[in-house]
């Protein structure tokens, strides 16, 4: 298996977390992402922004097949995800092989998306009991800990529906955390919030970010993708149009669209 | 500057605030008081008429015979009901299949089940070695006449078979009641689709489809007195002979009514406890 990743003249280096090669999706006959290209390095905080359907939520669930796409190459954490390439064609891998290659990748989602059924603590220790097998005891103590690291060690009896939204998006933070993930994809996660909740959520992120965490972040805080981003990646039409050092891009955009984007959302 | 002075004295004042008295409601009490009597008679009724026949109703109450179509009808129900959950489940999950051919296989099965009447159904069964001599494969095959020669078995397929296609279409909303984000949240930790349905999704599901399971399941505790047609020796069936040889008839359909409030109870208070546990998080929604 390892020599095939090696002897796979299409592989990334090693030190490439994500590698996206033309990613090109549609949805019946709109074609959502016109051929996507990224690369995220280990350690490296991305943040990727612009207006609401231009694809970057699609692309980001590229990068864990949770989205299908019809052409292109996605690597992630050193394997191919979703699809594996022979020749020129790409063919689904089994969906055992799937699971088993996002168990590197955590995700936060927009919605949270808790478990409703479980409490705090049971979200963040599904993941190690039910796909890795950790013992019980060992992972309610790894849960205990994660929680408190995300400021909610007193909830972690409460059940998502005894939670404000930002504390939900905070587990779930945790809970992508829990199956120790090589990186972290972000889909907006502070869009849903109220705006005083906002910020302990960033500051969670901000935290991770500072562990070497390297995190792909689907956002509209143009505030964190200054301070705590590495790269800024604008989107546009199903297209990645501009990337750029976060302050760099922000101050002095190229395109004029991005030009319009940001004197809408600054 | 009157104005702030008055405001003063105003809250100065040494008075406690107002109290409130609630609301009267005669209305109800004069429904409380037409219920109580309407109890009272009904009681009064069946006490002193000689009709309701209450030494014949505790004879027959624990008589063997009795006893013996109760527990028939109990198990002739807990084995239909365990054949429509699982085929239920199954039909369910098919539906939802995206090919085709196996969620129209799940559509067809429902719409023919649910259009075709139990009796015919029941029948039907209990005589299919008439279209069907001998059912199996090759050497691990026996005559359909020796299988179904029982009522008992005839009694489950056809209940079984009837019920599922109920069952497939509660357990189909159930599912589909539980937001996908859930799945996909299951998917990003690393489950395969079958963990996912498994740990995440059935769980939930279940909130959503004990309460009419519960329905479906108590419906068809009383639906099996309809077995009798095949002549199985359920409750209703015992019940009749009883009554058409000593033409006590109100004692003996007393005592099936007894028994059937009986084994109704039994399954509410499960239901309640099931319900509870399913319900975990979901409080007060």
């Amino acid at each position: 298996m390892r020599d095939a990743v090696q002897d796979n003249p299409s592989a990334p280096p090693a030190d490439v977390m994500v590698h996206a090669v033309e990613i090109h999706k549609s949805f019946g006959h709109v074609e959502v992402l016109k051929g996507v290209s990224l690369d995220v390095k280990k350690g490296e905080v991305a943040c990727i922004i612009g207006p609401s359907g231009s694809g970057k939520t699609t692309f980001l669930r590229c990068m864990n097949h949770l989205e299908t796409f019809q052409r292109g190459d996605m690597w992630v954490a050193g394997s191919e995800i979703g699809y594996t390439r022979i020749g020129d064609t790409l063919h689904e891998q089994h969906p055992r092989e799937i699971a088993k290659a996002r168990r590197k990748v955590g995700m936060v989602f927009q919605h949270f998306n808790l478990f409703g059924h479980k409490t705090a603590l049971q979200n963040v220790m599904e993941g190690p009991v039910h796909v890795l097998g950790v013992p019980k005891k060992e992972a309610a103590e790894r849960a205990a800990e994660l929680l408190d690291r995300v400021g909610l060690a007193s909830r972690k009896d409460h059940y998502p529906s005894g939670l404000s939204g930002g504390q939900q998006q905070r587990v779930a933070i945790a809970r992508a955390l829990a199956n120790d993930p090589d990186l972290v994809l972000f889909d907006e996660p502070t869009s849903a919030l109220d705006p005083e909740l906002v910020g302990d959520v960033l500051d969670v992120m901000r935290g991770l970010a500072e562990t070497g965490m390297t995190m792909v972040v689907v956002t509209h805080e143009m505030g964190f993708a200054r301070e705590v981003g590495d790269s800024l990646h604008f989107m546009s039409e199903g297209l990645l149009v501009e990337s750029g050092k976060p302050a760099e891009l922000l101050a002095n955009p190229r395109l004029d669209r991005t030009k319009a984007f940001l004197s809408k959302v600054l | 500057m009157t104005q702030t002075e008055s405001l003063t004295t105003h809250s100065a004042a040494p008075t406690a605030p107002p109290k409130v008295v609630s609301r009267r409601h005669p209305g109800r009490w004069v429904a409380v008081v037409l219920i109580l009597g309407l109890a009272l008679a009904i009681i009064r009724w069946a006490v002193t008429n000689d009709g309701f026949g209450w030494g014949d109703f505790r004879e027959y109450l624990f008589d063997p015979l009795i006893l013996d179509g109760l527990e028939n009808t109990i198990v002739l129900t807990l084995l239909a009901e365990a054949i429509s959950l699982v085929l239920g489940a199954l039909l369910a999950v098919m539906r939802m299949n995206e090919n085709k051919v196996i969620s129209g296989f799940s559509f067809a099965y429902a719409w023919f089940f649910r259009g075709v009447p139990l009796t015919v159904l029941l029948i039907f069964v209990f005589f299919s070695a008439a279209v069907l001599p001998r059912v199996g494969w090759g050497s691990v095959s026996m005559d359909t006449n020796d299988l179904l020669s029982s009522p008992f078995l005839a009694a489950l397929i056809a209940f079984g078979l009837n019920d599922a296609a109920y069952t497939s279409e509660i357990v189909r909303a159930g599912l589909m009641s539980v937001p996908a984000g859930q799945t996909e949240a299951a998917y990003a930790l690393g489950m395969s689709p079958a963990k996912a349905m498994r740990r995440i999704v059935l769980p939930q599901a279940l909130r959503i489809i004990i309460p009419p399971v519960g329905n479906a399941f108590i419906s068809m505790l009383k639906l099996t007195s309809i077995a009798t047609v095949i002549g199985f020796g359920e409750l209703m069936n015992t019940v009749r002979s009883v009554y058409s040889s000593e033409f006590n008839t109100i004692p003996l359909l007393l005592v099936a009514t007894f028994w059937y409030l009986v084994l109704t109870t039994v399954l509410s208070i499960g239901q309640h406890y099931i319900e509870r546990h399913y319900g975990k998080g979901f409080q007060g929604r």
